[in-house]
Order: structure tokens, then sequence, then C-alpha cells
């Protein structure tokens, strides 16, 4: 387990000055990623994602009050579904410019597609907040990336606490596979795990 | 290909990454490899998208060949060539409307004047040269040919000069033909008029038939037209006599352009009216039209804002290049002015023409005086806004290019230059894509040092920059200045769009396949089926016969279903068969052998192009007939894979309907009666994990949508409430209280007519809290449904005057006899309540100080349950205590330890001989049995309890002594396991017999249909399984050990 407090984080906050919506943008290098895929619409873009999730509550004490939220953002492969409460899968792009739909595919330990979300994103300017994307007839918001360094980062909320997983307790190892537009093969893959 | 370089990235914990130059292996280390470069743009890929199109072109210095490429949204193919007896002069190249394969082009050829043909195979990328149908128009620097295809069948029209007078010559070529390379015209035809030789023909089809309208103007400066019903020429009718060709100045020069067209035509499109329209310049300079009704021409009109002085040149006509607006009703027409040197506009709104408009900047040498119009204009098929790329001979650069904003009835300004700094001279071409956004031009110059450009736009195209329109000079060689010597198209009839609402219902022996058609065009839906596993070869060509092996899989079906009218069995193999059923779209293959997997792909077809998902990303659908084990399933609904998993608790319209919602945000509604789809759609942007509200509106009020009052309602992660007709599936509004908004619980509805008079709304109300990543500032509220959007009633907000909320993801519970509600939270870390009750009429807060446990009762991940009275309120927390809690005053009834999460809702049974009994699973796998004796509670199965791994929400069934529970096989349902669902004594809790669901699934909350008495559950793998019968309802499966 390769767990960061959030005052160890701290460094990086400082380092690269930034917050976003309360959680910590991460590093590369501080934690796990893996996987990879070629996209073929869109020339020279590059993606690999990082895990992390939020605590139920912070049992080790070291977390901080901030604007109300209290939370522990661990960066790691494994999480334990008594105290995770969420799980956010960030996506840092290289070489991707406009608007996107990323398409996020998570499997859970069966093997089998426990949830598919669009989340249409925007590089640069946000020419409006919300859009429609294939497949769902609802229009939905869209999500500005954060830069950081030479990335792009996009985020994506995989509720934990009080869902499916924990009702069904859904142990083991989770994959994650990032598609882009239309394209059949994951830009990026990764997998955590949640123990009891 | 333009060089792909290759980089692979390493990252792994503790050290940062670093990009090499080379692919490594290493076990300790994660890999990521990206391809960055330019992406390899195959000119011909496996199936035409939107977006993608064709471009014809020849230049003057390097003369005789007629060059080709293909494009798609961003990027144009390799050149192809063929090579003439001469310079490529005029050039026509035509898209079908039906065979995504298939383009027609022709050129007149220099010197012989001949019309030469090909005809494009888009599945072999090839161009073939077919019948040269005249060998002589007479003249090489006019159109004096002219490709259209009919819109319905697809068959094409070709109309040509042949140096005759009175004799407007046509062929046809068949769209039956196969393959596209053996394609040709067929003997040539005439339409006798009373006239001189075609000087310019023009032809355009009727977008809601298969007329084509053809006009064109003779050597006597007369204007004809004719109309082709698909099969023959009706007669001829004359709209001018003497064209503004036809007249002198005072000097004897001719008024009219020298080459150029003074007459066009247009259809109007998108709908059944078929109307069209024929516009010409008469020899005074008046702009005047005909109006086509669909039986008769109108009476001739003087088109206002165009007219020109008496004695000014004229330039050239068109008329909105192709079509009307199909979305508003718009056409335009260009008229070009060689004293003024401008183009002028006139638009029809619909209601009558507008305002002239002016075309290029005062000053400037529009290009008016002979040779025409150097202009096109296409209606882009997104918006409907009109796209005029226009060329300005003099002093001025590049291709211009002016929008007319059609919501707005506004012209925009010049616009660009699109194509670099030198002065153009040449042609424009263009044309629009009716699938999608993008607009393509293709422009030719005659200077020495710049040739023919392709522009082409994939994006809203709204400013003439760079920043959207891609600009490639395709060939470097010069254009001729007074000849159309290119042309550019978009496929119109793209490979088709996937299948959707792909499902299975499998039952005995027997799987019955539905899907929904694209809204493209199609000719066949091509299935494929393989057994034993999901893992198909290789895709299909297309053209295989029904019993054909493709791969590892055999084709059971390749048919048109819009014309697929028998019903007839055809054998595909063993003793298999299929049938389609088109009254109800379904397919039914039949003859099949119990416990076998039978795995399914489904194709959208458009003549030998397979939709466009038919990589990776096809979805395959596995269905066994049944398990092989009696009693099986009634039946087994299998909605396509990639929509998620299905672990929630079906809710039920007994008897008549279940709804299954997914982790795509998904619902399905599914006949109780046989399993099949009665309607599915996607409402949410996130999971819907909870189960959907059937509600049957009370009085006459609806849910806002139509005249529904049988309504859906459903929480989705995205923190929206969706409403949908609960029968139908039609309909829908949402509402979200504000962005950030997360909802895992489902919805409570308090039902006026089942609620006493305490209740004062005069509506219905839906009830939502939110799961939110805040620890103290969650929501409760109230929405009245009977609205779209709907109103929201009350609102509480933890945090601030309110005590702290934390996430709550659970449904609340409705207490009708008192009319409140019951809200169960986690609790921050055990320093804030997690038991709450509203005033269900007004939202106040009645759970204050240390009532219903105060701040001390822990995380709770489950729903509160009411006794049957309401007088007690039970919860179970996430360190495994149940707390019952009197609800006339909050005090604490009684509490007890299962010792471990509580991780399913609390099932409070009601019924003779069990009422009063809690029946949940804890998330050590136990489930409980505990009755509730006032003062405490007492384990009933105590040591004889049953572990299952994964426990579901229990359901009971007194009658028949069982309680039903999901779970799987092993230490965890991990890859590996068996998805089960147990059978267990009420009594005792002894396990008595189990049933496998499937390897590698999870199984989810079963339901009871009270109507039918079947169970039924879904689980990970997005299936829905009913099984008939209390009891014995598993058969005792040999291959399940309880």
């Amino acid at each position: 387990m390769h767990a960061v407090s959030k005052e160890g984080r701290m460094a990086y906050f400082m380092l690269i000055g930034l917050l976003v919506s309360g959680l910590a943008m991460l590093l590369p290098g501080t934690a796990w990623a893996g996987g990879g895929g070629q996209e073929l619409r869109h020339s020279g873009a590059s993606a690999f994602l990082i895990v992390a999730g939020t605590s139920v509550y912070d049992q080790a004490g070291r977390s901080r009050r901030s604007g109300g939220m209290r939370k522990t953002l661990t960066v790691n492969t494994s999480f334990s579904i008594s105290t995770v409460r969420d799980v956010y899968v960030y996506t840092y792009w290289e070489n991707l410019f406009g608007e996107h739909d990323l398409i996020i595919l998570v499997y859970s330990p069966d093997g089998q597609l426990y949830q598919k979300r669009v989340v249409p994103i925007s590089i640069g300017q946000l020419s409006s907040s919300t859009r429609q994307v294939p497949g769902v007839e609802n229009v939905v918001d869209v999500q500005r990336t954060t830069p950081l360094g030479r990335y792009e980062v996009s985020t994506v909320q995989l509720p934990i606490a009080g869902t499916w997983i924990t009702e069904h307790r859904l142990l083991g190892t989770w994959r994650v596979d990032v598609l882009l537009d239309k394209a059949s093969a994951p830009v990026t893959s990764g997998t955590f795990i949640i123990t009891e | 290909m333009d060089g792909i370089r290759n980089r692979v990235r390493f990252l792994f914990q503790g050290m940062a990454f670093f990009s090499v130059t080379r692919a490594l292996s290493c076990g300790a280390l994660f890999l990521l490899v990206q391809f960055i470069g330019p992406f390899a743009q195959g000119p011909e890929a496996l199936a035409a998208q939107a977006g993608d199109g064709h471009v014809i072109y020849g230049n003057r210095n390097a003369s005789t060949t007629l060059y080709n490429r293909s494009f798609n949204g961003t990027t144009f193919g390799l050149e192809g060539a063929l090579l003439l007896a001469d310079f490529v002069r005029w050039t026509d190249l035509e898209a079908s409307p039906t065979d995504a394969d298939r383009l027609l082009r022709g050129v007149i050829e220099k010197g012989t004047k001949a019309v030469k043909t090909s005809i494009f195979d888009y599945s072999t990328g090839t161009w073939t040269e077919i019948t040269t149908v005249t060998s002589s128009t007479g003249n090489d620097s006019r159109r004096l040919f002219d490709i259209e295809f009919e819109e319905g069948t697809g068959d094409a029209l070709i109309v040509y000069a042949s140096s005759t007078a009175g004799a407007l010559r046509y062929r046809t070529l068949s769209s039956a033909c196969a393959p596209i390379a053996t394609c040709d015209w067929s003997a040539q035809q005439t339409l006798n008029f009373a006239g001189g030789t075609p000087r310019t023909v023009r032809a355009a089809r009727d977008p809601d038939s298969d007329d084509v309208l053809v006009a064109w103007e003779d050597s006597n400066f007369d204007v004809f037209s004719a109309l082709w019903n698909g099969s023959s020429f009706g007669g001829v009718t004359i709209h001018e006599t003497n064209s503004i060709n036809a007249a002198l100045d005072t000097s004897g020069a001719p008024l009219g352009p020298k080459d150029s067209q003074v007459f066009d035509l247009a259809w109007e499109g998108g709908g059944s009216t078929s109307e069209a329209m024929v516009a010409w310049m008469n020899s005074v300079g008046v702009v005047r039209y005909n109006t086509w009704t669909g039986g008769a021409w109108g009476l001739s009109n003087d088109l206002p804002g165009l007219s020109f002085a008496v004695g000014d040149k004229a330039g050239g006509l068109v008329v909105a290049s192709t079509r009307w607006s199909a979305a508003h009703s718009r056409i335009a027409i260009f008229a070009g002015n060689g004293n003024e040197k401008r183009i002028k506009v006139n638009i029809w709104s619909g209601t009558g023409w507008g305002a002239a408009e002016l075309l290029g900047s005062v000053g400037s040498d529009m290009r008016t005086d002979k040779e025409g119009l150097p202009l096109e204009a296409v209606w882009q098929a997104t918006t409907g806004n009109l796209f005029v790329p226009f060329i300005v001979r003099q002093n001025d650069i590049g291709v211009r290019l002016r929008i007319y904003d059609v919501s707005s009835d506004t012209w925009g300004v010049d616009q660009g230059p699109l194509t670099g700094t030198d002065i153009f001279k040449g042609y424009v071409r263009a044309d629009a894509d009716r699938n999608s956004q993008a607009v393509g031009i293709v422009a030719g110059d005659k200077n020495v040092d710049i040739g023919t450009f392709g522009l082409i736009c994939a994006h809203p195209c709204s400013v003439g920059t760079a920043a959207e329109w891609t600009t490639t000079e395709i060939n470097t060689a010069a254009a001729e200045d007074k000849i159309v010597a290119g042309d550019i198209v978009f496929y119109e009839a793209v490979s088709p769009a996937p299948v959707t609402d792909l499902t299975i219902t499998s039952y005995n022996a027997e799987n019955v396949i539905f899907w929904a058609n694209p809204a493209t065009p199609i000719t066949h839906i091509l299935v494929l089926a393989k057994t034993s596993d999901c893992t198909f070869g290789i895709d299909p060509g297309g053209a295989e016969g029904i019993g054909a092996t493709v791969g590892n899989a055999v084709v059971i079906y390749n048919n048109n279903p819009a014309t697929d009218l028998s019903s007839t069995p055809v054998t595909v193999g063993g003793p298999t068969a299929v049938s389609y059923t088109a009254a109800t779209q379904r397919l039914v293959h039949s003859g099949l052998t119990d416990g076998t997997v039978y795995c399914y792909k489904v194709y959208a077809r458009n003549g030998s192009q397979l939709d466009d998902n038919s990589g990776a990303g096809r979805p395959a659908v596995s269905a066994t007939g049944t398990d092989g084990v009696a009693p099986s399933a009634v039946w087994t609904f299998n909605l396509v894979s990639s929509v998620g998993a299905s672990l929630v608790q079906p809710s039920l319209d007994p008897g008549v309907a279940i709804y299954t919602s997914y982790g795509s945000g998904t619902i399905a509604s599914i006949g109780a009666t046989d399993g099949l789809l009665s309607w599915r759609a996607t409402p949410a942007a996130g999971a819907i994990q909870d189960q959907s509200a059937i509600v049957w509106m009370s009085g006459s009020s609806t849910c806002g949508i139509g005249g529904a009052t049988t309504c859906l309602f459903a929480a989705s992660q995205d923190g929206y409430v969706y409403a949908r007709n609960a029968v139908s599936g039609a309909g829908t509004w949402s509402y979200r209280h504000a962005a950030g908004d997360v909802l895992q619980g489902a919805l409570a509805v308090q039902i006026k007519d089942y609620s006493n008079a305490g209740y004062m709304p005069t509506v219905d109300r839906l009830f939502a809290a939110t799961r939110n990543t805040t620890t103290i500032a969650n929501k409760v509220y109230a929405l009245d449904p009977t609205t779209a959007p709907p109103t929201i009633a009350w609102l509480f907000t933890g945090g601030g005057v309110n005590p702290a909320m934390d996430m709550v993801s659970s449904p609340p519970a409705l207490d009708y006899a008192n009319n409140r509600l019951y809200v169960t939270s986690h609790s921050n870390g055990g320093t804030q309540r997690s038991l709450w009750v509203f005033s269900t009429v007004d939202g106040a807060l009645l759970s204050t100080g240390a009532s219903y446990g105060g701040t001390s009762l822990g995380d709770v991940a489950v729903p509160p349950a009411l006794s049957v009275d309401g007088s007690v309120v039970y919860a179970g927390t996430t360190t495994g205590t149940i707390a019952a809690y009197n609800t006339i005053d909050g005090s604490l009834r009684w509490s007890f330890a299962a010792g471990s999460a509580v991780a399913s809702g609390l099932w409070v049974e009601f019924r003779a001989g069990l009422a009063g009994n809690l029946f949940f699973s804890t998330a050590n796998g136990r489930v409980w049995r505990i009755r509730d004796d006032g003062a405490s509670a007492t384990d009933i199965w105590g040591a004889g309890a049953p572990t299952v791994t994964a426990a579901s929400f229990p359901v009971v069934i007194p009658s028949a002594g069982k309680v039903y529970v999901g779970g799987c096989s092993g230490a965890n349902c991990a890859a590996g396991s068996q998805g089960r669902l147990y059978q267990l004594d009420v009594a005792t809790g002894a396990k008595e017999q189990c049933r496998n669901l499937g390897a590698n699934v999870t199984v989810g909350d079963p339901a009871f249909d009270t109507v039918f008495e079947r169970l039924l559950v879904g689980a990970s793998d997005g299936k829905v399984h009913t099984y008939a019968a209390p009891a014995g309802i598993l058969g005792g499966d040999p291959s399940c050990t309880p």
C-alpha cells in the first residue's frame, strides 16, 4: 500500500500551486498508472490515469477541514471498502485539444461492465456548460479540464460507499478503461483494488 | 502515412516518468504505449463515415489527367489519376443517396468534347471507366451534361447534348447492378423538343421522390425544362424565349455571360410537397422564376432586388446550388452584374423574398462579366445555414466565404481568404454533408504558382479562418479559369449506424433476438451466431447468405427487415432454425440446446457497408436457451452488455411489466409475461442504482408528460430526477437541484389518493436526498411532479442553521399515517445525526436532540424501514447495529448487534405468521431473521443462520415458507466465481437449494411478482432471470451445491 497523506502531498500542492474542487490534482510518479492504447482520430494525443480515493472519515486523524469538507485523499491502488467513500479517476491528457467525449468503462472484479459513463470535456475555452453526448438523452455537464504542467487533467468520480459495491461486496480488482470519442479501443486503462 | 513515431512511457510507484524511443517490457513496470504522429489516413477506410467524401479535379499544365482523392473530416487521401486524351474541362461528381459505395463522375474532354464517365466502388476503392455517353457535346466550355441520382431508387440519370438540334440525350444506370464495376449506362435515348441545340444543361433531384427536374438553355437562348418521373420524361415546358444571352449592348456585344448558365433550378427539400423552381435572367436583365407545385408550373414571377439596369452586362445565375433548406424552407438565388462587378442574392424566407444582399467588396472586380458566377451555395445540414464560398477575380485574394444565418435571417460578413494569399481566378465548387455539419470546397486557381485546393470543415465552420477549415493544396498545377474542372461530394449513403436496443430473451430451446434499426438507411440486417463463447473471429463481408460460415460463426440472418414479411423458419445448420416476424421485429432462433451458450453479433448493413461499429466495440450478446436444468427459467432477458450491471431490485407492475436499470443510466421495461423488451431509454449520464418508482398518479393528474398517468420516476448518480411515461416509455423530464448533486437512493413517492387528511398538498409528491461529496450539506427535497419541469415544494439543506447532514445513499421511507419522511445518512465519522425525520407536508425537521439516536447512531448506508403500523422505525448501521425507535417520540425501543455492517436493506415482514420479523444481510455474508419482541429483538435463526458470499437483500415468500437471496460462490464475486440464487427455509434459515446463474457474475436483489408468482433477479452481466412457482423454484440445480 502506498498512501500519501494530505500533509505529505502539500509539497506537491505548493509546487504546482493547484487545488481543484477541494481535491488535489496529483503529480504523476506518485502513484500507479498503467495500460495504454492508440487513438486514431486524435493525432498525437496520449493519456494515462491515476486513481485516488477519499475516506469516509479520517480514521488516522490526518485530515484537515477545508471549506467544511473533511476528507483524506489517498492515492493508491488499494482501498478498504469499510473506509473509502469515493474513488476518483484522474486522466492526464497530453496533446489533446478542444472538446471531446470521454467514455469511462468500469469493470467490477467479476469482469463484468459495472458502469459506463460518458463525460464531455473541454480543453481550453469552455464553449458551453452542458451538451449532448452520444447515447444519453439528457444534457451532460461539460467538464473543463485542469491544466497541470503539460497535461490537462479530467476527473471522474466513482461512488463507493452506499452503492452496489458495498451492498454486494464487490471486492477485488477493478479495471477502468478510458476511451475517447468514437474510438473502440481504450486510450488508457488502469486497475485498483477494493479490499475488506 | 507520414511517419509514425513510437513513444513509450513508464510509470511506477515513487518515481518520475520518462520517455524512451523504443518499446520495452519489464515485469515490474507498467507500460503506457502511445503512437504519436499524424494518423494513418486510409483514403478508403472500411466504411464511409459521416463527413467523408471525394473530390475530382483536373489541371491546366499537367493537362490530360483527371485526378481524384478521398477525404475524411481532416485529411485528404492519396491522389488517383485517370489519363484522358486531352485536357479536363467540365466535370460533375455525384454520390448515390442509397448505396454507400457508389459515386459517378463525368468529364468533358477538350478536343473531342466527349463526355467520359466513370463509376466508383468504395468497397474496392476503384474508379472504373464506363460508357462515353457522347462523342461530342459540341462545346467543351459549358456545362453540357449533368448526372443526377434518383433519391429513392438510387438509379442514375445522365442528360447531355450531342450537337443535335431539338434533342436532349439521356441514359440511365440501374442501382441494382452488381458488382459496381460491371454497372454501365443504358442505351442512349432522346427527349425531343422544338428548339436549337442544348447550350447548357442542369438536373436536380427531388429529395422526396424519384423525380428529377432537368432544365436547359438552347442555342436560341430559350430556357426549357422537363420532369423525369423515375421512368420517363413528361412534356417539355418552355420558360423563356430569349434569355439575357440573346441581348446585345449598344455596341452589339452580348450582354450575357459567354459560357455560364443564366438559369438554374432547385427542389424544395424535406417535405412531401415536391415543389421545384426554375429561375432565369431574361433579355432585359430581370430575374424571373417559375414554381412547380407537383402537377403544373405556375405563372412566371419577377424576383425583386436582382434585376439590372437595362444594358448592364449580366453574370450567371445560381439558385442555391441544389436544394432548399429542408429545415427552414429557404431558397437563395444569386445573380451577377457585370457592370456593377457584384453578385446579388435574395432569399425566400418562407413567406416572401427579402432584401437583396451584395457579395464582394465595393470596388472589387467580381468575375461576372463572361464566365459567370464563381460561387457555390450549399445549406449546412445541421444548422440550415447557407455557406457561400466565392472568388473575387481581381484585387483580392483567396476563396472568400459568406454565411447566411438562417435562424436570424441575416448575412454574415465576407470572411477569408481561406486559401492563403494568392489571387484566385478559377472556379469554386462546394458540397454540404447531409449526415453531419461538414462542408467541403474545391477551388482552382489559374496562377502558375498555385493550383487546386481542397477545403474541408468538420466543425461548426462558422468562421472563415484556418482555425476551422482544413485547407490543402491537392494539386500544384494551375487550373483553367473559366472551366469548372473539379467537383466535390460527401458520401450521402454513409455506412449505417449500429442497431440499438439489442436484446435477447431466452426460453426453453429458443432465443428471441430484438433490435431497433438505426435511423440511417439500411439495406440489410446481418446476424452472426456461434456457440460456447462470444469471441468472434472476423467481420462478415456483408453478402454472405444464411448458413454461410464467417470465421467461427454462422450467418443466421441477412435480410431487409423492412421488407422481410416471411415468418417461415429457415434452417441454419444442425437442428436450429430462424424466423423473422416483421410485426414484432423479432428474430426467433429455435431448436437450441438448453445449457449451451449461444452468442450473437448484429450488424446493420447498407449495400456492402456494415455499420461503423464493426470493430472491437461491437456488442456481442450471449444467451442460453436456458441452463438445461428443470424447472428452467421462464425467460432470461439480456440487454446488450455495454449498458452495465443491473444489480437493482426490479420494480414491478405485477403481471404486467418489469422495470430494471443499469450502470449506464439506462432503464428497460420488460413484458412480465414474455420477457420481451417493451421500451428502453438512457435518460441519464450516471448510473441508476436503485429502484425506479412506478406511480399511478392520483386523481386526474399526470406527471407532466403528455397525458401520462402511469409514470416512472428514477434517480441517477448524475444528480437528476427523471420522469417517464411508464407504459410507453415516451417523453421525459429531468430535474436537478444543483450542479454537483449525486442521487444514489431511489425516490420516495407519497400518493395523494392514499394519504390522509393531514397530507395537505393537492398532488402526489416525490422525495429525494443527495449523496454529495460534502459531509455536512447534503439535501432532502420534495418535488411536485405534475408539471415539466417539476416544482420544488420544500428543501432541507444540512449545515448553517440546520444540523449538518452527511451523504444519503439510500431511499427515504414514508409514513403515510403520520405524513412523515424518514431518511438515513452517514454520520461524518459518528459526529452527526444519521436518522432524520421530516414532515412530508412542509419539510419541517422532526428529529431533534437525542431522538432517533441523535448523533450517536453512526453511519447508515441502507434505507430506514417502518413497521406496518408506522409505530417503529428501524435503521441498520455500518457497524452492525439494528436500532429500533418508537416513532411517537423517537426513543430507542431496542438495539440489536449483528456484528457486521448491515449491507442490505431491512425487510420488515407484515404477513401472517411472520409479522414483526426483520430479514436482512450483513457484510460478512450472514443472512438474518430477527423478531421485534417490543423491548428487544430475538435472533430466530441463531447458529443455523446461513452465510452467503455477497448476500443480497432477501426476499420472503411467506406462503411458500421460503427466503431467496442472491450471492455467489467462492470467497468473493471476483472472476471465477459462480453467481448464485439461494433458497432458504424461512423457519430455520437453512440453505435448501441454489442455482448457478452464470460464471463471473454477481447476483442482485431479487423481487417477487405476486401475480405470476415468479421470482425475478438481475445480475452484473445485465441479465434479468425469472423463475416460476414459489415452491421448489430453483429445482435443485445439480451443478450447484448450497
